[in-house]
């Protein structure tokens, strides 16, 4: 049949040609229509989530809107049509007189025989149904059978094209937004989104790792987890996600309840209605584990097959990798930001002090003069030189304060060198004895503490600050206790928000004053609060801020006196001097 | 009578030293930024005993090229140079390279006017010695 061969041939040179998948699908019943004696032709493709064929094309007479909207469901049983039948098997069915077929469904009045054969995806997959229906009976042959097909299977071959360049649309879509400027928040959450909607997935999450290593919590998702963000936690090895995230492979399977990992902590769905379960390790630069990303797929009504192939496994790779990216970027962005605005305070500080402090030195230059002036005239009365002291007075502590301002910007300028902090509080402890009578200090520190690297002289500012101020608030004849120890990242975690490293030396200072006010606990590491009434308030945010260029941190737990704790990380890098 | 050169980009500064310096029976040259200053050395006759310059003005390095031009006119020059919370950094460099001494301006109760007059004294009497010393030296040259 020369004319049936030639709409093959247009079918095919159109899938080869790329064209939009409807001018295949429709050269595709043509062809049908052709090579038999079908009066009618229509292509079903199958929607997963609810289980239903929707028609999609269709070819020759008698179509109404009306039965162009019908819906043919898969796997319904009596009432499934020719169509649900073939899709729920994946075999074509041929009948030769419809009324007498148990599992006909008519769409047309005038049709005695019909001919239906399975779009078939890879890995037998059913993505739809060609059906061909003629109003003689027995209008199809095994022939017939045979081209129609082959023709289904470059229908499919169509739709999986489709398919194939709306998720490159979708990924391309997704990288682009990776350069947009944003709150990665709400980015994190639209991969999510974008993972389900590119994988046709019921739902997608995020779980990051955080800097203890041991924990992942839920970052983003997009549906009934969501209200959980923040707040859902996996630890490392626990259930499946924790899995991926300890061992850094993807794990993708069809029945969740049949692996001895499944825990059901946090489900997107309740696991009887899991058709599929697929998460990706998110990983970084240097080969690290940042996360999971994982997807979850639900059962069509009818139970068809809807689990994750390595197409999908692929993509979703390929995003966490985007997500790798995304995190890689706000983490670099942050430094940025933070290390442009320090440099732009310092040299604005340092500009603007030495423009004062100049003014002050001419002002305190003048008032000598002034006072010169008074002296060998004799026109000066005890109040002016009672004003000319106030004003000396004034200058004075001017300079303090444009002094610790100064060193309050410069705070975050470390130099680090390696430091042992025994010997610095050790030296700390010495300078206080020397100018302090009536109370006792007593150091306990440990021994054998691994060596940080810092800021010597920094970090002994801090440290005598926090003594003197540990001796300012001290009884006559008290006590301030020292003590130095090695505790581990969680550890430092339970007590304050750190990061980066795996240990940290802890220095404890206490004094048996009055303490802090619960209430003024966090404000007293703010600028210009002084709790003394003296000063400028600025000592304790100096210390503070110095902790912290080390990526440590300093905080006050007293619940009689004062006592203050300062963590630091230890150096990563063994035995570096 | 002892020759000052002050320099200071700041007219109040510039001011209120001078006045100072006046008081103690200095005689006070002024320029407000290190070409000026260059300028002044090359021209003044005889040379200035001691240069007060601040260590900052135009640029960071405004206090070595001060230097530099007071010790290409005359190798006894006395360089005290000034900080205002400048860094200390800088002043060690050119403490370095020969400067006699430096000071901040802004000493928390301590007068830095006295103190400045104190050290160039001190300056004066580092400079005569030097002379003395070289003198001396060519003095026994010539009588051998």
């Amino acid at each position: 049949m020369p004319e049936s061969q030639h709409a093959i041939e247009i079918a095919a040179r159109l899938i080869t040609a790329r064209a939009r998948p409807e001018q295949v699908l429709d050269a595709v019943l043509n062809a049908a229509l052709d090579a038999t004696r079908a009066t009618h032709a229509l292509i079903a493709l199958m929607d997963r989530r609810n289980g239903e064929l929707v028609i999609q094309r269709v070819a020759g007479e008698g179509w109404t809107p009306q039965r162009r909207e019908e819906r043919l469901r898969a796997g319904a049983g009596v009432h499934e049509g020719i169509v649900g039948l073939v899709a729920t098997t994946g075999q074509p069915y041929r009948v030769g007189d419809v009324s007498r077929d148990p599992h006909y469904y008519p769409l047309f009045d005038d049709v005695r025989s019909e001919l239906a054969a399975p779009l078939i995806r890879s890995g037998d997959r059913v993505v739809g149904v060609l059906n061909l229906e003629s109003d003689a009976p027995q209008a199809f042959t095994e022939e017939d059978e045979r081209i129609v097909s082959a023709l289904a299977a470059m229908a499919s071959l169509a739709v999986s094209m489709a398919e194939h360049h709306r998720r490159e649309h979708e990924l391309a879509e997704t990288a682009r937004k990776l350069n947009r400027w944003g709150n990665s928040e709400d980015l994190l959450m639209e991969f999510t989104e974008a993972a389900a909607r590119i994988l046709q997935a019921y739902d997608g999450s995020l779980f990051l790792l955080q800097p203890d290593g041991r924990t992942l919590v839920l970052a983003a998702s997009h549906g009934p987890l969501r209200e959980q963000v923040g707040r859902a936690l996996y630890q490392v090895g626990e259930g499946l996600t924790g899995s991926v995230a300890e061992h850094g492979y993807p794990i993708r399977l069809e029945d969740v309840a049949s692996d001895p990992h499944w825990v059901g902590k946090y489900e997107e769905l309740p696991q009887e209605r899991i058709a599929g379960f697929l998460a990706v390790p998110v990983v970084a630069e240097d080969g690290r584990v940042e996360g999971v990303l994982r997807v979850i797929r639900d059962k069509t009504p009818a139970s068809l097959p809807n689990a994750f192939d390595q197409d999908d496994e692929t993509i979703l790779s390929t995003l966490a990798s985007q997500v790798a990216v995304l995190l890689n970027r706000g983490r670099l962005l942050q430094r940025l930001v933070q290390s442009e605005r320090l440099a732009a305070w310092g040299q604005l500080s340092a500009r603007a002090a030495h423009i004062i402090g100049n003014k002050v030195f001419a002002m305190k230059g003048a008032i000598g003069e002034l006072r010169h002036l008074f002296e060998s005239s004799a026109a000066c009365s005890p109040q002016c030189e009672e004003l000319l002291d106030m004003l000396v007075r004034s200058l004075s502590e001017t300079d303090s304060i444009v002094q610790s301002f100064k060193d309050f910007v410069a705070s975050r300028d470390i130099k680090r060198t390696t430091l042992n902090v025994n010997h610095m509080v050790g030296a700390a402890l010495r300078r206080a004895e020397a100018g302090t009578k009536h109370i006792r200090f007593v150091a306990d520190l440990a021994p054998d503490l691994p060596v940080i690297r810092g800021d010597s002289s920094r970090l002994s500012e801090t440290l005598d600050e926090l003594i003197q101020n540990a001796v300012a608030w001290q009884p006559e004849r008290g006590e301030v206790r020292f003590s130095t120890s090695l505790i581990t990242s969680s550890e430092a975690a339970e007590l304050a928000k750190v990061e980066h490293a795996a240990q940290y030396v802890r220095v404890d200072i206490e004094d048996q004053g009055p303490g802090i006010p619960p209430d003024m606990k966090q404000r007293i590491f703010e600028p210009f609060i002084s709790t003394r009434g003296r000063g400028l308030g600025l000592g304790l945010p100096i210390c503070r801020e110095v902790v912290r260029a080390h990526d440590g941190e300093i905080i006050e737990v007293g619940t009689s006196g004062g006592h203050f704790v300062v963590l630091l990380p230890v150096s990563e890098r063994k035995g570096a001097v | 009578m002892c020759k000052v050169l002050l320099v200071d980009d700041e007219p109040d500064v510039r001011a209120v030293i001078e006045r100072r310096l006046v008081r103690e029976g200095f005689r006070v040259d002024t320029a407000e930024s290190a070409a000026g200053a260059a300028e002044r050395i090359r021209e003044a006759e005889p040379p200035y005993d001691v240069i007060v310059a601040d260590m900052v003005m135009e640029t960071e390095e405004s206090g070595l090229e001060v230097l530099k031009a007071a010790f290409a006119r005359d190798i006894f020059a006395e360089l005290i140079v000034l900080t205002a919370y400048g860094s200390v950094q800088n002043a060690v460099e050119c403490m370095k390279r020969g400067a006699f001494d430096y000071l901040e301006k802004n000493i928390p109760g301590v007068d830095v006017l006295d103190l400045l007059v104190l050290k160039i004294h001190n300056a004066l009497e580092h400079r005569r010695s030097a002379v003395d010393f070289i003198r001396r030296i060519d003095l026994r040259r010539g009588t051998t």
